[in-house]
C-alpha cells in the first residue's frame, strides 16, 4: 500500500491519530513512572485494566471505560492498604497483580468470552478505534499536556527530591496522587491502543531513551515526547508498510531508536572521558 | 519531645528552644536520632509524643502548612541525586511557592545564584557537579526559598576538605548576613571557624545543650 493511500481509509487514519496523540503525550507519563520508581505500580493497573476489559466485556460495557474505573479503583485502593499493612507498596502492587489476573482469567472462563475479544485487549485494537474513542485519548493526551506544563516545577521538584519538594512548600502528596492516577488512565489506554503486550513501547520506552540523552528536566520531557512521536509514527508507518502488527511495528522501531541513542551516549561518554584525559595531560605536562 | 520507630524509642524527652538568628549544630553518634529529628522538625515524619513549634506553629497544624516554606532543606541526598536537571532548575525549586511573578522568580534564580557563586554553573547537568559545586547550588536553592530557617542533614559528608571549608563559611555568612537561622546535623564541625555556635549533642536518648564560643 502506498502510504499516502492511508488517509484513505478512515480506521487507518483514526489508528494513525490516535497513535500521534500517545506517542507526544503518554511518554510525559513514562517519565513518572521510571523516576518514581512505580513500575511494579504499573504492571498491577495493566493487570487492573485486563480485568476492567474483562468484566466489560463479560456484561456488554464499553471495555474502556471499564479499564479506567478498575485503574481508578486500584489507585485509590493500593496507597491506603500499604499504609495500613505497614508493607512496603511493591509488595501490595505484587499481590493485586495477581489477584486481578486471576480474577480476570475467572471472568473469561465462566462468561466463555470469545478468544478474539481477549486477543485484542493483548495486542491493541488501533484499527478498530470508534470516534469515541478517538476524543478520549486526544482529550487525555491534551489534559496530560496541559497538566505538565502547567505544573511543570512542582513536577521537576517531585522528580528531583520528595523532600525537597515538600520542604519548599509544594504540595508532594497532591502531585503524587495526581501521578498515580494518570499513570492509571493512561495504561487503560494504551492497552486499547497497542495492547498490554507491548504498551511499554509507547509509555515507558520512550522515556528510558530520553533519559540517555537529557541533560535538563525541560530537555527530558521534551524529548521523551518526541521519541514518542517518532516510536508511534515511525512504527505506524513501518508496520503498514511490512504489514506487520502496528503494536510490533513501534516496539521494533522503538527498539531500534533505543540502540542508536544507546551507542550515541556511550560514545559521547568515552569522548567526553577522552578530552578530559587530554586535558588534564596537557595541563600537567 | 519523643522519636522512634516501631518498638525502638530514639530518644524520650528531648526539650530544647532555638532563638532566631541562631546557629545550631546537632552531633551524635551515628543512629542516635539526628536525621529523625530534624525531619520531625520539617514535618516529614511524626513525633511519637510531644510537638516541636516552628516560628510559634505546632508542625502539622494547618497554620504550619502556611509557613513551612520557611524551613528550607538540604538533605543527604542533595550530592548523589541522579535525576537529569540543570542547576539552574535545582535552584528554581526554592521558588515554586513564592507568590511573586514569573520575571521576579527568574531574576531571583539568578541572584541567588550569584550570591552563592554557582551562576556559572547555571546550565550545566547537576549530575556532572563535583560535591562543593552541588552544595553550593543546594544553598542557592535554599536562598531562592527566602527562608527564616535553613536545615542542614550532614552537608559535607561527600567534600574534600576546602570544599567543607567554603561550605561554613557561606553558611556563616547567611547566618550573620542574612539572618537566617541554621541548624546543621554534623559530626565534623570542631574542623571550622570561629563563631557562636548553639550545640546539641544526642547521646543514649537524652540531649547535652551547649552555647560554644569558638576560635579557630
Amino acid at each position: 500500500m502506498n502510504i499516502l493511500e492511508i488517509f484513505q481509509y478512515p480506521p487507518l487514519l483514526k489508528g494513525g491519530f490516535a497513535l500521534l496523540a500517545a506517542g507526544l503525550c503518554f511518554p510525559l507519563v513514562g517519565v513518572f513512572i521510571l523516576r518514581l520508581n512505580l513500575v511494579a505500580f504499573k504492571f498491577t493497573l495493566m493487570h487492573g485494566a485486563f480485568l476492567g476489559s474483562a468484566v466489560a466485556l463479560a456484561v456488554g460495557i464499553d471495555p474502556l471505560v471499564a479499564g479506567f474505573l478498575f485503574n481508578i479503583a486500584l489507585v485509590l485502593l493500593l496507597a491506603p492498604l500499604s499504609r495500613a499493612s505497614r508493607l512496603n507498596a511493591g509488595y501490595i502492587a505484587a499481590l493485586f497483580m495477581v489477584v486481578t489476573v486471576a480474577v480476570a482469567f475467572v471472568v473469561i472462563y465462566k462468561f466463555s468470552l470469545p478468544a478474539k475479544d481477549i486477543l485484542s485487549l493483548l495486542w491493541g485494537s488501533v484499527f478498530a478505534l470508534t470516534n469515541a474513542d478517538l476524543a478520549i485519548i486526544a482529550g487525555f493526551a491534551a489534559v496530560t499536556a496541559s497538566l505538565v506544563a502547567i505544573f511543570f516545577n512542582r513536577i521537576i521538584a517531585v522528580l528531583y527530591d520528595r523532600e525537597i519538594a515538600f520542604s519548599s512548600g509544594i504540595n508532594e502528596a497532591l502531585v503524587s496522587n495526581l501521578v498515580s492516577i494518570f499513570t492509571g488512565l493512561t495504561v487503560a489506554l494504551a492497552m486499547k491502543l497497542i495492547g498490554a503486550l507491548l504498551l511499554d513501547s509507547v509509555l515507558v520506552l520512550p522515556a528510558i531513551t530520553a533519559f540517555l540523552v537529557a541533560k535538563s528536566a525541560r530537555g527530558l520531557f521534551m524529548a521523551a515526547s518526541v521519541f514518542g512521536l517518532v516510536f508511534s509514527m515511525g512504527g505506524f508507518v513501518f508496520a503498514i508498510t511490512l504489514d506487520i502488527p502496528v503494536s510490533s511495528g513501534v516496539t521494533l522501531v522503538g527498539a531500534l531508536v533505543f540502540a542508536l541513542c544507546f551507542a550515541w551516549a556511550k560514545l559521547a561518554k568515552k569522548r567526553s572521558l577522552k578530552g578530559i584525559f587530554k586535558k588534564t595531560w596537557t595541563k600537567e605536562y | 519531645m519523643a522519636a522512634g520507630f516501631e518498638s525502638r524509642l530514639l530518644y524520650n524527652e528531648v526539650n530544647f528552644t532555638v532563638m532566631p538568628g541562631e546557629f545550631v549544630v546537632i552531633t551524635g553518634e551515628n543512629g542516635c536520632g539526628k536525621t529523625t529529628l530534624v525531619k520531625i522538625l520539617l514535618g516529614l515524619l511524626p513525633a511519637v509524643a510531644g510537638e516541636i513549634h516552628v516560628m510559634g506553629c505546632r508542625v502539622g497544624t494547618p497554620e504550619w502548612k502556611k509557613i513551612r516554606k520557611k524551613v528550607s532543606y538540604v538533605n543527604q541526598q542533595a550530592v548523589t541525586a541522579d535525576f537529569p536537571v540543570t542547576a539552574r532548575e535545582v535552584v528554581g525549586i526554592g521558588a515554586v511557592e513564592l507568590s511573586r511573578p514569573h520575571h521576579e522568580k527568574k531574576q531571583l534564580v539568578l541572584k541567588s545564584m550569584e550570591s552563592m557563586n554557582c551562576l556559572h554553573l547555571q546550565g550545566s547537568p547537576y549530575s556532572v557537579l563535583s560535591g562543593g559545586e552541588k552544595q553550593r547550588v543546594s544553598l542557592a536553592r535554599c536562598l531562592c526559598q527566602q527562608p527564616s530557617i535553613l536545615v542542614l542533614d550532614e552537608p559535607s559528608s561527600y567534600l574534600d576538605k576546602q570544599s567543607k571549608k567554603d561550605l561554613l563559611l557561606s553558611l556563616e555568612r547567611l547566618n550573620r548576613e542574612d539572618r537566617i537561622t541554621v541548624i546543621m546535623v554534623s559530626h565534623e564541625f570542631h574542623e571550622t571557624h570561629a563563631g557562636k555556635w548553639k550545640i546539641v549533642h544526642m547521646e543514649n536518648g537524652t540531649v547535652d545543650i551547649r552555647d560554644e564560643d569558638r576560635v579557630s
